[in-house]
């Protein structure tokens, strides 16, 4: 939408600074050709009515060629053929109009209609869409800049909302409790390891709120985080849950966001340990293939004929924070193959994070 | 007066959960504990077999949750929940639990729960646990699957292998892969508890899942029959073909 069209006020104020233009030109139209004054707005008033018409093309003109995405002589080309065009088609019909009241009053307005007035309509018009065209870019890159900031803001806005919400399901009030409870039962039958879990939970609890306050860790200091997890999930469930590991060294070194893969272990745990009957394994691996860092979580699932519903809150959330911060450089995919339940992760190994 | 001996069982997935819920009860002399339970399939066939007086039980547990145990049992003991979860109390409220204990509790509140739990027993030992559990307003969510506890053993049939459910005086027969399940349940109950896009009650007795059947016979005027692609056939009722036509 045309954006002076897009609002009855615009229109309004477009129309009457035009009016004015006419006005002015009437007097100038009464002075120099001592044309009676009534005469001059009959001619001139129609006429730029008709120009601001005209004229309002130039803010396409405009949005077709934005300044910075152009080349020059394109635009200075498509820019001379639309000013000779506008002002032609006006300067032919001003012709026009002064030779239709000349033949209605009959009256002579003009002693000759010379090539040097037709020429000085043109050059006025010619000029009054130059400065459309000027006014029109000002507006737009105005506007331009006015909805980057916006963007950034409502992006800086998402991140920091998928942040809070991780921190909110890092904090899962049930694990909490239940390792609290499994410290309790813990204290009399083996002290030693209530003190190891109330460790491995508090130093849990700290890397979650350290980590969780930055932008970006390295896969190094999450993965420290996942162990740190495992190690209490293990003496919760005991014999139910076992780990396999496969982190390559040189995976260690790429930045992620905070707590991005804590859920997705929860939720291995969660439907392959605390759901199942037997529990089994979870495996983790990592490694670096061609500039982009592979991780892999599996967990098993067993089939009792349930249907699986869709691809969970906690992975979509998790996906909506990869894009966030990588567009499409990272992305995470979910399979099921027989009784194993995949979960994959990949991000770009040189990405905009390397150097903080 | 010396006081009898109470038996009780301990239902929980975690073993330390199991251990705390030991060593408290270890204060308690007059309290045996009978069984320890790592899921509710465990916990079915000790309470059928065994028939203790006080339950201690988890609530999230793997494929069998506590209240499907309840669900499960003729003869209820007096229940004790014992859960990280404080979102289920009301539930436990319904279904006349003893206590609702949240983990990590102390010996003393543990006491109090037991306390609970002996005056209920008490107090019910007289009638039948299963009479209190009437009153309850039977659930009418939708199920993904159906719970049967044979002997003391317990299936767990996912609603899409159901071919068709017969209602047989107090029971409903279910038909799954060519065997039949008899539960105790009344027939427009589980209709209420079957997905409505899978299952039509087709006859006053009949409730049928629709991907079975093969065709449907017109016998003679407004007489009808649903020929299922296991050669069974099972008759339709007037207002059961009005259903079935509106969803086929």
């Amino acid at each position: 939408m045309h954006p002076i069209l897009s609002e009855r006020k615009r229109i309004f104020i477009y129309l009457s600074v035009w009016i004015g233009l006419g006005i002015l030109f009437s007097f100038v139209l009464k002075t120099l050709s001592a044309i009676p004054a009534a005469y001059a707005a009959v001619i001139a008033l129609p006429m730029f009515v008709v120009l601001s018409q005209l004229n309002l093309s130039a803010w396409f003109l405009a949005k077709v060629f934005p300044p910075d995405k152009s080349e020059l002589w394109k635009l200075f080309s498509a820019l001379a053929v639309s000013t000779l065009l506008i002002s032609g088609i006006w300067g032919m019909l001003c012709w026009g109009w002064v030779t239709l009241l000349e033949r209605y009053f009959s009256v002579q307005l003009f002693s000759e209609k010379t090539a040097v007035q037709f020429g000085i309509v043109v050059l006025i018009s010619a000029q009054l869409y130059l400065l459309s065209v000027g006014l029109s870019y000002f507006f737009m890159t105005f506007e331009t800049s006015r909805t980057a900031e916006r963007n950034a803001l409502e992006l800086q806005l998402l991140a920091q909302n998928a942040e809070l919400k991780a921190l909110r399901m890092q904090i899962n009030p049930h694990f909490l409790f239940n390792s609290l409870n499994s410290i309790n039962a813990l204290i009399s039958r083996n002290p030693e390891k209530a003190r190891e879990m109330t460790t491995l939970l508090a130093d849990f609890f700290r890397k979650s709120l350290q980590f969780g306050a930055k932008e970006m860790i390295t896969l190094g200091e999450e993965v420290s985080l996942l162990n740190n997890y495992l190690a209490i999930e293990t003496i919760r469930f005991g014999s139910r849950l076992t780990i396999e590991q496969n982190i390559e060294p040189p995976a260690l070194a790429v930045r992620v966001p905070p707590l991005i893969l804590q859920p997705l272990l929860e939720n291995a745990v969660k439907h392959g340990i605390a759901d199942s009957l037997s529990g089994g394994t979870i495996r983790i691996s990592a490694e670096q293939k061609n500039e982009q860092v592979f991780v892999v979580i599996e967990n098993p699932v067993d089939d009792d004929g349930m249907k699986k519903k869709g691809i969970g809150l906690g992975l979509e959330n998790v996906r909506r924070r990869l894009q966030t911060v990588f567009h499409d450089t990272a992305d995470l995919q979910t399979y099921r193959e027989g009784s194993t339940f995949r979960t994959l992760v990949y991000f770009p190994m040189n990405n905009i994070f390397a150097e903080q | 007066m010396k006081r009898q001996t109470m038996k009780a069982i301990i239902v929980d997935d975690e073993e330390p959960a199991r251990n705390l819920v030991r060593e408290f009860l270890s204060a308690h002399r007059n309290i045996e504990i009978i069984a320890e339970c790592a899921n509710g399939f465990e916990a079915v066939k000790a309470v059928t077999e065994q028939y203790p007086d006080i339950m201690f039980l988890d609530i999230q547990m793997p494929k069998l949750n506590g209240f499907e145990v309840l669900e499960l049992l003729d003869e209820l003991p007096a229940v004790i929940f014992v859960t990280a979860f404080d979102q289920y109390a009301l539930k436990a409220f319904e279904v006349h639990a003893a206590d609702y204990l949240l983990k990590p509790f102390t010996q003393e509140r543990f006491t109090e729960a037991l306390n609970h739990a002996l005056k209920q027993f008490e107090h019910n030992k007289h009638y039948s646990v299963k009479n209190l559990l009437a009153d309850v307003k039977p659930e009418s969510e939708i199920r993904e699957r159906i719970l049967i506890k044979e002997g003391s053993k317990v299936l767990v049939i996912p609603v899409e292998k159901i071919d068709y459910i017969e209602a047989q005086d107090d029971y409903v027969s279910l038909r799954v892969e060519g065997k039949s399940h008899l539960k105790q349940q009344r027939l427009s109950l589980l209709e209420e508890q079957l997905p409505k896009h899978m299952f039509v009650r087709i006859h006053r007795s009949y409730i049928l899942n629709i991907e079975r059947i093969a065709k449907i016979e017109l016998l003679a005027k407004d007489s009808r029959a649903a020929l299922l692609k296991n050669g069974t056939t099972l008759p339709i009722s007037r207002t059961g073909y009005e259903k079935l036509k509106e969803m086929l």
